[in-house]
């Protein structure tokens, strides 16, 4: 210990004597893991479990009916009314939930503001509340299909109605009243794993959810897909028509009900076949969050293709340090050989560059959080849709410490061992 | 000058030349692409659309209130916001739209010709075409000429129709589509006067750009109706086509015009086409943005380092330096010496730079939409690396020059 804080003051005051040069070194290493470091920030956001404790049990539903395309086109991921319904009716699941995103325009129905909040609409079927675990606050779900009863998220609650219980209060969307029977806690989803398919998996969760038959019957406006001949004319209209917008999730805890719900999709897809739709080659598919968010490749290719070239940059910024310190320790040599000459052997002299290292890579580290942080503000202003996907949490902020450390060592260790392996007679000359 | 001393030297410093030499070549690379990608970028910026695009703004609105389900109401409300916006001054002219040119996704629908045999598989570019519905003169306020037969009249439209015949299927309308969509729909006849799935054509227009990201022909395919869609629950759009020199003036007072004439509507972006084209590219631009401020800090690491080099060798070789002096070099043969250093560095970087550059290259163009690099682009960015390194040698170079004779003869 004590050779230590002997070997630490000598690099401090090293350090002091150099130290335009170690500025120079450690600010441009610094700014190298920064930028790598505020890319993870963004790809380790980007590409996280939103429900790790069952991300393996909840899957998503792809059904492979979609009439007039190519044979090996990819399944798409949207079901028309009665697909979904056939899939709320199974038994197999834990859990099941359809779903469909809408949007209105609502307030409170006794506020004397006329003023009306955007809202964005989740209707949906009552397993979605145990499947994806969204947290009450007050209150619970609807308990009726048909029922004009909603649940509210706690940023609309805030926004509303200043927060606190609103359970009993009533919205007024469309000119209608709808009853909140349920406020959700803070919920933070990311990514909101069962709304990535539409580009928007780094949204927050939503305003209101609502039972879908409730939303389709009041005509909340829906993303349709229909390649038919079906005249659709309005929202509620799609109930046994040929219009695709639902999605389905199935919570299967155990093989043997995923076994079983495979098996029941492949029923459903024969059973249509025999009324004569066309089939493609393409199975029905079961896909769990993880492998329905590659799928939906939810990670920025451009922040991939970024990541590749600040790996470079990174490594650019390595070669540059461990040759400055290359000439730093040729120039120090004389010191290295003198320290030999007294008694210090090889290993000691290489200890006491390690505690250089370590000091290095400490100041490196602090510089790289400021720079990291710098360079992600930068990014968010270049990419204003990475604001929802670019958090610092304690895990980046130790893996930024840990990235400097490592790589001041790296930096370090060539010149380092140059500077060891310097023979005494050579210096002593 | 003598190429062997130098390459002696330098196998001196076999690691520290190595190191500079990669640093060298990956900062070639990087910058070669990041120029590709900025490239790319300016070029889809510039790129002719082939409509008026300097002179309209557009308008995303959406109604808040549950009065706006009577159709009948939502019309008029919209033929008065029109009347209103066309009376600003500085305003030419101005339509509603159900979607607007320079998007993703949209309302879109499969084309074909109404006698397509029912077993024929449809071109997957006819399955997605964009159908816009506007008021008669949607074509003309884009700034869209008619090239073909005749523009939409009051009788083509069918908003009425629409919202009151029980089947709709029953509506035959007109429409004027796109020149390389009637040729796609129809490719051995003329298509004017023919009908489709979606209606009789009556008019053909000279394309313009309406799907920039889709990658074929389908890029300028569009179906242009006349019909004032009113659909409480959906986004609607206006075009407003202003004179020149008036649009920033005109934008300013659209929001209250509109909601001067019914407040209960959430105007969501009031932007000019040429706003909306950048915003449609702001990733990509972002993109170029951040490789070019990774390609500066390469840049200027690269100098850095440059000049420790050569600052590093001028304090390793005084000895020597002060012997050639000695031995009669003058002072510019010093400096061409450290220059030559540096110089021969960047060449040995150029070379293995061809191949950082065509790896970085393959290695994007994996996850993203990349051009391939060019010998033009290359020699720039060698030019620009062995400037930026000679002027990083310079202060090293000269300061070499100051290394006295007399060197020699104190440290022999």
């Amino acid at each position: 210990m004590e050779m230590f804080n002997y070997y630490l003051k000598l690099s401090f005051r090293n350090l002091i004597r150099n130290r335009l040069f170690f500025i120079l070194m450690i600010s441009t290493l610094a700014v190298g893991v920064g930028v790598f470091l505020a890319n993870i920030a963004i790809i380790k956001s980007m590409s996280s479990d939103p429900i790790p404790y069952k991300s393996d049990r909840i899957f998503n539903v792809s059904l492979n009916i979609w009439s007039l395309d190519n044979p090996d086109a990819e399944l798409i991921e949207v079901m028309r009314y009665n697909d979904a319904m056939h899939i709320l009716k199974n038994d197999i699941a834990t859990h099941t939930m359809v779903h469909y995103q809408s949007k209105v325009y609502t307030r409170d129905i006794n506020a004397k503001s006329l003023t009306r909040h955007q809202a964005i609409v989740r209707a949906t079927t009552q397993g979605f509340f145990p499947l994806t675990d969204a947290p009450f606050a007050f209150g619970g779900v609807w308990q009726q299909d048909y029922a004009k009863q909603i649940v509210i998220g706690d940023t609309f609650n805030q926004q509303v109605f200043g927060g606190g219980n609103s359970v009993g209060k009533t919205l007024e969307i469309g000119g209608k009243p709808f009853e909140i029977v349920g406020v959700l806690k803070p919920w933070n989803l990311k990514p909101v794993f069962y709304n990535a398919a539409f580009d928007q998996a780094f949204n927050s969760t939503d305003d209101i959810y609502a039972p879908i038959e409730t939303a389709m019957d009041n005509e909340w406006a829906i993303d349709l897909r229909n390649m038919s001949t079906d005249r659709i004319h309005s929202v509620s209209d799609n109930r046994g028509k040929n219009g695709f917008f639902l999605q389905a999730f199935v919570q299967l805890d155990t093989l043997e009900q995923k076994q079983l719900m495979q098996q029941y999709l492949d029923n459903y897809s024969q059973h249509r076949k025999a009324q004569g739709e066309y089939l493609r080659a393409n199975d029905n598919r079961l896909l769990d969050v993880n492998e329905w968010l590659t799928h939906q490749k939810v990670v920025d290719e451009r922040m991939l293709a970024f990541a590749l070239a600040s790996s470079l940059f990174l490594a650019v910024c390595i070669f540059n340090a461990s040759s400055l310190l290359l000439a730093r320790y040729h120039s120090a040599r004389f010191e290295t050989g003198l320290r030999r000459a007294v008694g210090a052997r090889m290993k000691d002299v290489f200890y006491q560059g390690v505690v250089e290292s370590m000091l290095i890579g400490s100041c490196c580290a602090v510089l790289t959080l400021l720079f990291g942080w710098l360079f992600l503000q930068i990014s968010m202003t270049l990419f204003p849709a990475l604001k929802q996907t670019s958090d610092i949490d304690i895990t980046l902020i130790l893996m930024g410490i840990g990235i400097a450390l490592v790589t001041s060592f790296i930096s370090m260790l060539y010149p380092l061992i140059r500077s060891c392996r310097t023979s005494l007679s050579t210096t002593l000359k | 000058m003598n190429i062997k001393a130098l390459f002696k030297a330098l196998r001196l410093r076999k690691f520290a030349t190595t190191l500079l030499i990669l640093q060298l070549s990956l900062t070639i690379g990087l910058m070669v692409n990041t120029v590709i990608l900025t490239a790319s970028t300016i070029e889809k910026l510039n790129k002719p659309l082939g409509f008026d695009v300097e002179q309209l703004i557009t308008v995303d609105l959406m109604p808040t209130s549950g009065a706006y389900r009577d159709t009948d109401y939502y019309q008029s409300i919209t033929q008065q916001d029109i009347a209103k916006i066309s009376a600003i001054d500085g305003v030419i002219s101005a339509a509603h739209y159900n979607q607007l040119p320079i998007q993703r996704g949209g309302w879109n629908g499969n084309m074909q010709a109404a006698d397509f045999p029912e077993d024929a598989v449809l071109p997957v570019e006819l399955r997605y075409v964009p159908q816009f519905y506007s008021s008669k003169i949607g074509l003309e306020n884009l700034g869209v000429e008619i090239i073909e037969g005749r523009t939409l009249t009051d009788a083509d439209d069918i908003t009425k129709d629409f919202y009151t015949l029980q089947d709709r299927g029953k509506i035959e309308q007109n429409i004027i589509i796109t020149q390389s969509l009637a040729k796609a729909i129809f490719p051995n006849r003329p298509a004017l006067g023919e009908l489709t799935n979606n209606g009789r054509v009556v008019g053909i227009a000279r394309d313009f750009t309406i799907s920039p990201t889709r990658k074929g022909i389908d890029k300028t395919f569009g179906l242009f109706g006349n019909f004032m869609y009113s659909q409480a629950d959906y986004q609607q759009h206006y075009v407003v086509r202003v004179e020149p020199g008036k649009l920033a003036q005109v934008q300013a007072q659209l929001s209250d015009t509109i909601l001067s004439v019914q407040a209960e509507r959430d105007i969501i972006r009031v932007q000019s086409m040429a706003e909306r084209l950048k915003n449609f590219y702001s990733q990509d631009a972002g993109l170029a943005s951040l490789f070019g401020m990774l390609s500066l800090l390469m840049i200027v690491v690269t100098v850095v380092s440059s000049f420790a080099h050569a600052h590093f060798h001028v304090t390793q070789q005084r000895k020597f330096i002060g012997i050639r002096r000695a031995l009669g070099a003058r002072k510019k043969d010093i400096m061409l010496y450290v220059f030559s250093e540096n110089w021969l560095l960047n060449l040995g970087a150029s070379i293995v730079g061809i191949a950082t550059m065509i790896g970085l290259n393959i290695a994007l163009s994996q996850v993203i939409t990349i051009e391939k690099p060019t010998a033009l682009l290359y020699a720039l960015a060698v030019f620009v690396v062995f400037v930026s390194g000679s002027l990083a040698t310079w202060l090293p170079a000269y300061k070499t020059t100051k290394i006295s004779p007399v060197i020699a003869t104190k440290t022999l």
